[in-house]
């Protein structure tokens, strides 16, 4: 029995990126760094305020490299050709694609999360925020892995060469790294209008976790749905881009 | 078998294809072949169904790639120019990657990878990343890559760009047995010996149309030339 295509390559793509290890690498300085940061903080009160800009970036330099390769990199390789002269939907081949990117994603935001629970045992840090708010913060950053990864991979869809990739995605983590730090210093009342904007929405609700606020359940949902939404779209916008003869030959 | 019928391609004000017809018959080597930029492959591509016609039809053993390109590919194996190799995985990961990717059973592609791996000489290279392959072994992997599923149709773009006189040899002694075995090859090259030693028919393309076709004997014949290299600097100037 023959194993369906998106399959086949989510797999490829896995073990590909796995055996990426400068890429990896990199990918995983972001886990640590930041709860690292709010280890070594933890006497300042606003410690635990590093934590959601980290985890909201942690997602998206987890998604980056292996989207940069998976797009920008098939082209500069001229793999992208051979692989769009098999019998494959461009649906297929985007799906495998980024199933691959947000388990790499998913897979740096857990890591993350692993190492601030690390950091509540073993600092006073524990007494500020429960470790199951953790589960938490996993529960709201969830939609944000799909909205990662289909955000980087219609990034670099564009880019003809991987240096031109991470030049995009560089200017495209600004997002997120600006949000979650101009949050921290204008802090926006979290309601229902606010909570669906992707990142913004999120980054309240870890900010208040951090306070020992558990989210509002529907707007965790609201939120979660619009985010997941977006990213779908960026997958959709993709794989028309794919059927482009201009975008598939850089025309 | 592949024809096209008044093809038709540009890009932008560049007009790429003018007006392409031309068959390849099954258990037959067909030779493209033209300067630079003339639109072989652009032809490929058109056949592979990775572009669309501005006018004019391809037809894949009676499949028309526009229409229904996966059936199309299905029937083909392509060697595109850029190779494509991916530098980490291994040469017997590649032959199963593709060969999944065309719904090759576990069982199929075991006999079919060790079967590509005997041709090409490859076995001692199976389990190696492609990252420090030599020109040649890129270029018999990226060809082992695109028979995997020992397709009907086989469209080669410079299959001998790269390769040693041994390869080179081994490649034309493997075109040759394709063809015995009813294989419709078609076969982008500049390399004229190459062309006149393995094809049987040539179709010298220039600015998107087609200048001449026939045997090498017969293009010679016409070109009032010694060899294909001269025949072909005739008809294209």
């Amino acid at each position: 029995m023959s194993t369906h295509p998106w399959f086949v390559i989510f797999r490829k793509e896995v073990r590909d990126g796995l055996r990426d290890g400068r890429s990896l690498f990199s990918s995983l300085i972001f886990c640590w760094l930041g709860p690292l940061l709010v280890g070594v903080l933890w006497r300042q009160p606003t410690a635990l305020a590093l934590l959601p800009a980290f985890l909201i970036i942690t997602a998206f330099t987890g998604a980056m490299n292996i989207a940069n390769d998976a797009m920008a990199g098939e082209r500069e390789r001229g793999s992208l050709e051979p692989l769009l002269m098999n019998p494959v939907t461009s649906s297929d081949l985007l799906l495998g694609k980024f199933l691959a990117t947000g388990a790499f994603s998913l897979s740096c935001v857990v890591l993350t999360l692993l190492f601030a629970l690390a950091v509540l045992l073993v600092t006073p840090l524990g007494g500020r925020m429960h470790a199951s708010s953790l589960l938490w913060m996993l529960m709201v950053m969830l939609p944000l892995v799909p909205f990662a990864a289909g955000i980087d991979l219609l990034i670099c869809t564009f880019a003809q060469t991987p240096k031109e990739g991470n030049s995009w995605l560089s200017v495209a983590l600004l997002a997120p790294m600006l949000i979650g730090i101009l949050a921290e210093f204008f802090p926006v009342r979290l309601r229902a209008a606010t909570a669906v904007i992707p990142l913004l929405g999120q980054q309240r609700m870890l900010s208040a976790l951090t306070r020992g606020e558990l989210p509002h359940f529907g707007w965790l949902l609201s939120s979660g749905v619009c985010t997941v939404l977006i990213g779908a779209a960026a997958l959709m916008a993709t794989t028309r881009l794919l059927r482009n003869e201009k975008v598939i030959f850089g025309r | 078998m592949i024809q096209t019928a008044s093809l038709c391609k540009s890009f932008g004000k560049c007009t790429a294809l003018n007006g392409l017809s031309f068959s390849a018959d099954n258990g037959s080597v067909t030779g493209l072949i033209g300067p630079n930029g003339c639109g072989k492959t652009t032809t490929l591509r058109l056949i592979a169904g990775l572009l669309r016609p501005g006018s004019g039809r391809v037809l894949v053993d009676g499949v028309d790639p526009a229409n229904d390109p996966l059936a199309a590919r299905r029937l083909m194996g392509a060697l595109t120019d850029g190779l494509g190799n991916y530098p980490r995985l291994t040469t017997r990961e590649h032959l199963w990657y593709f060969g999944q990717l065309r719904g090759m059973s576990r069982v199929e592609l075991e006999s079919r990878t060790r079967y590509l791996l005997d041709l090409f000489d490859m076995n001692e290279i199976a389990d190696r990343r492609a990252v420090g392959f030599s020109q040649g072994e890129r270029m018999k992997l990226a060809l082992a890559r695109a028979m995997i599923n020992d397709p009907p149709n086989i469209l080669l773009d410079e299959p001998a760009n790269g390769l040693d006189v041994h390869s080179t040899r081994a490649l034309r002694s493997l075109l040759e047995r394709l063809r015995d075995t009813g294989k419709c090859i078609v076969l982008c090259s500049h390399l004229m010996t190459e062309i006149s030693l393995v094809c049987d028919k040539v179709v010298v393309v220039t600015h998107g149309r087609v200048a001449a076709q026939g045997s090498p004997a017969d293009l010679m014949l016409v070109g009032n030339a010694r060899t294909l290299e001269e025949a072909f600097m005739g008809l294209t100037s």
